[in-house]
Formats: C-alpha cells, structure tokens, sequence
C-alpha cells in the first residue's frame, strides 16, 4: 500500500476525506514516503512571497482572491488586526466545502467562473496563510487545511513551475515540524 | 417499556442508527414512529457490519455496548409498531416530508444519512433533535471527536435542536466522555456509543422531568468550527491513545 491522497489530480478532482481507513503505524511511513518523495526532487526550500502587487479586476463588484490573500498576509504579520482570524476562517470555510480556491469572486463569494479556480499559486498562498495561522495560534483547523492543500499540490507537482515547486518544499518541511511538533507532544512514537 | 409520546425517529441504514436502535431497545424506549431510509429496494436491511472492527470495551462501565447482533429492522420492531420505510439517498426527498405532515410529530429524533443538512421545511414541521459528539459551542461541524481527542484528550457529547446553521441549535444536555480504548473502532462504534448514551438518557429525563435538562442558546462567538479531519491528525489522535 502507498498514501492515497495524493494520488491523481486531487485539485480538480479533491478528496472529500470521509470516513479515511484507520491503518495504525504503518500510516506514518507512508506519508513519508509520499512527502519525502517530493523533498528527494529539488533540495531547494522557498519561503513563498505572496504578491503585494493589486491586481485590476476585470469587472465591477469582484474580488481578486489574491488581493484578499496579500490583505490577510499583512495581517497575520502585524498582529494587529481586529478579526483577522475571522477573515482566516471565511476562506478556510470557503476552501473546506468545496476544497477549491477560485480567482475571483463576487461580492457574495461565489467564483465568477468555476473554470478558474486552477492558479497554483492561490493555493500555495494560502497554504503559507495557514501555516502562519497555525504557527500564531496552534488551532487544528490551520493544520487540517495546510495537510490537505498539501497533498493537493504533491498530486500536481508535475504541473508547477520551479519556483512554486520550491516553494512546496519549504511548506512541506514546515507541515513535517508542526506534525512532529504534534506527535512529541502527544507521546507518538513512530 | 417508556412510551415517548410524539416523539418519531428518523433513522437509515447507517452503523450510527444500528447503534442508536440497539441501545433504545436496551433501555425499553418506545417510539410512536419510525421512519427508515433505505438506500434500496434490494436491501435486507441488513447492516453490513463484516468491515467493522467490533472491539468493545469502552472505558465507562455503565454504558451500554451494542453487540451488532441484530439487523435495524429486526432492531426497529423492538422499539415501535409503526414503521415506515422510504426507498431514497437524500433527506430532502419530498416522501420524507410528506410522511413527517402525516406524523406530525412533537420532537424528531434525528439520524438521518451523515453528511446531509435537514431542509428546513422539515425543522418547521417538528423540533428536529440531534445528539452531535462534541462539546457545544466550542467544537461545532465535522469530525470533532478526533480534535477534541487531540486538544483535550477527552470526548464529549451535545443533544441540541437542529437549525438550519450546523450545530447552532439549542442545547437542551451535554456530557464529558473518557477517551476510548486504543482498540475501539471510533467512527463507527465509540461516536456513536456516546451518542447514543446521551441521547437515551436526555429522553428518559424529558419524560421524567417533562422538561429537558438544559435549554442554552449557543454564542456564536464562542463556536469554532472543526472540518472533516485529514488521516494524518486522525492517526495521530488514535494512536495517541495508545500511550495513555
């Protein structure tokens, strides 16, 4: 057996995470393999940079996610903002019931066209969204959510440019500390 | 035997409903009705339970353990004389509504397929009640056994109204379960274990009583709500049960 959930194109088709099979240690070591398969390709680790730069939108009354992204960014980073964790947890809700994160939408926040929700960079945004979220809070919805982007993006690393590809790396090495960070704590031996 | 008048039960051919049933059998609860989902014509209603790990051994002695030794509908007979079965996949089938009008009924128990929200046309013919395994208002949605295993290494159970927004109803009981034993099957005998043990035991008051034991509306801003748990934190919870 090998780990299933990156297997395919798992961000146009996701995996719904129902109902997973319990299958004890042997689990840990498959997940492993998956993620170290990845680390084995490209040793270079890339902190990602979500662009700052506004986009124009195209119509009235839309909303570029990757403005939305940059907002939440700075954000996390000041540690001022009222509510921030609440703007975190709208797009975490958007992502988990549909476990897809489009380029626009509109001011309801449905995607304006369901064909565009495939910019990999988007995802790797909020991933880095997340793992700041988790890494200033230790809330395990962050950490939910950044598993599941992540095995999204393993599942494509074909299709990612050599910069999203590093950029993977360096998020697959913080999602390893965090789990275990995790597995210490909880007494999980491997 | 507890007769519960205007009380129905919705339940389908799920492990959650076999578990429910066999533990209102064992306490004697009676139902005016049941209304059973069922996927197809061609089932026996029979609960395959042949994939299920049937370990027990939960780690509170007074709670009842289901043994799976029964089918629902043999279980369902045991607890009312009128069933009604309904060949369908979605609780918004328009039977289902039609059969509640016909029903009536004060509270309906609810354990309907996983996964599916309840119309509101249904919420507006009867109180709809729930029993979710989690703490409310701190631990709203999905999975949420798991998390609380992981934060707090315990387990709970809330019996709440069902509204239109998830886990948002009333709380009318809620109970703080031990963590089960490594060796238990969670998603299909522990969750609902305790749930079913809450549930019984919040009826058996309200037919006591004639009230519920709480009626807590639930503060939004206290609620976090949990998604469907990724195998990894699933594992590490179970297993981390291991060492305790």
């Amino acid at each position: 057996m090998k780990y299933p959930y990156s297997d395919g194109d798992k961000i146009s088709e996701p995996n719904t995470y129902f109902y997973t099979e319990y299958i004890g240690l042997d689990f840990f070591d498959y997940f492993d393999e998956s993620r170290n398969n990845i680390l084995s390709l490209d040793n270079k680790s890339i902190k990602p940079v979500i662009s700052n730069k506004r986009s124009n939108s195209l119509k009235a009354n839309t909303l570029n996610t990757i403005d939305y992204l940059n907002e939440l960014f700075s954000l996390l980073i000041d540690k001022r903002g009222v509510d921030t964790y609440k703007k975190v947890d709208f797009l975490l809700k958007k992502f988990e019931i549909s476990k897809k994160i489009y380029n626009v939408y509109d001011l309801e926040w449905r995607p304006t066209n369901q064909s565009n929700a495939f910019s990999f960079k988007l995802y790797i945004g909020f991933a880095l969204i997340l793992d700041t979220s988790y890494k200033n809070t230790r809330k395990l919805n962050y950490l939910n959510a950044l598993l599941k982007i992540i095995d999204s993006l393993v599942s494509v690393y074909e299709d990612l440019d050599i910069l999203e590809k590093r950029n993977l790396t360096w998020l697959i090495l913080e999602e390893t500390k965090h789990i275990n960070e995790l597995k210490n704590k909880l007494v999980v031996s491997q | 035997m507890i007769k519960l008048k205007g009380f129905t039960l919705l339940a389908a051919e799920t492990s959650r409903s076999q578990v429910y049933l066999e533990t209102f059998s064992h306490y004697g609860l009676y139902f005016d009705n049941i209304i059973l989902l069922k996927k197809s014509k061609s089932s026996n209603g029979l609960f395959s339970i042949s994939s299920i790990n049937v370990k027990k051994k939960s780690p509170d002695e007074e709670m009842y353990e289901p043994l799976f030794n029964r089918s629902i509908d043999q279980l369902a007979e045991t607890v009312t004389d009128n069933i009604s079965i309904i060949y369908t996949e979605s609780i918004k089938d328009q039977k289902i509504v039609e059969r509640i009008n016909e029903i009536r009924p004060k509270f309906t128990i609810y354990s309907g397929f996983g996964g599916q929200i309840v119309p509101k046309i249904l919420l507006d013919q009867s109180v709809f009640i729930h029993a979710h395994a989690g703490w409310l208002p701190d631990y709203r949605g999905s999975t949420t056994i798991y998390y609380s295993l992981i934060n707090d290494n315990d387990c709970a159970v809330s019996v709440i109204t069902l509204e239109p927004n998830i886990d948002s109803g009333v709380i009318l009981s809620r109970k703080r379960y031990s963590a089960p034993n490594s060796d238990i099957d969670i998603d299909h005998i522990y969750d609902n274990q305790i749930r079913a043990d809450l549930l019984s035991k919040t009826i058996m008051n309200y037919i006591k009583n004639g009230i519920f034991d709480m009626s807590i509306s639930q503060n939004e801003d206290e609620s976090t709500t949990y998604y469907v748990i990724h195998p990894m934190l699933k594992h590490i919870a179970k297993i981390s049960l291991e060492s305790k």
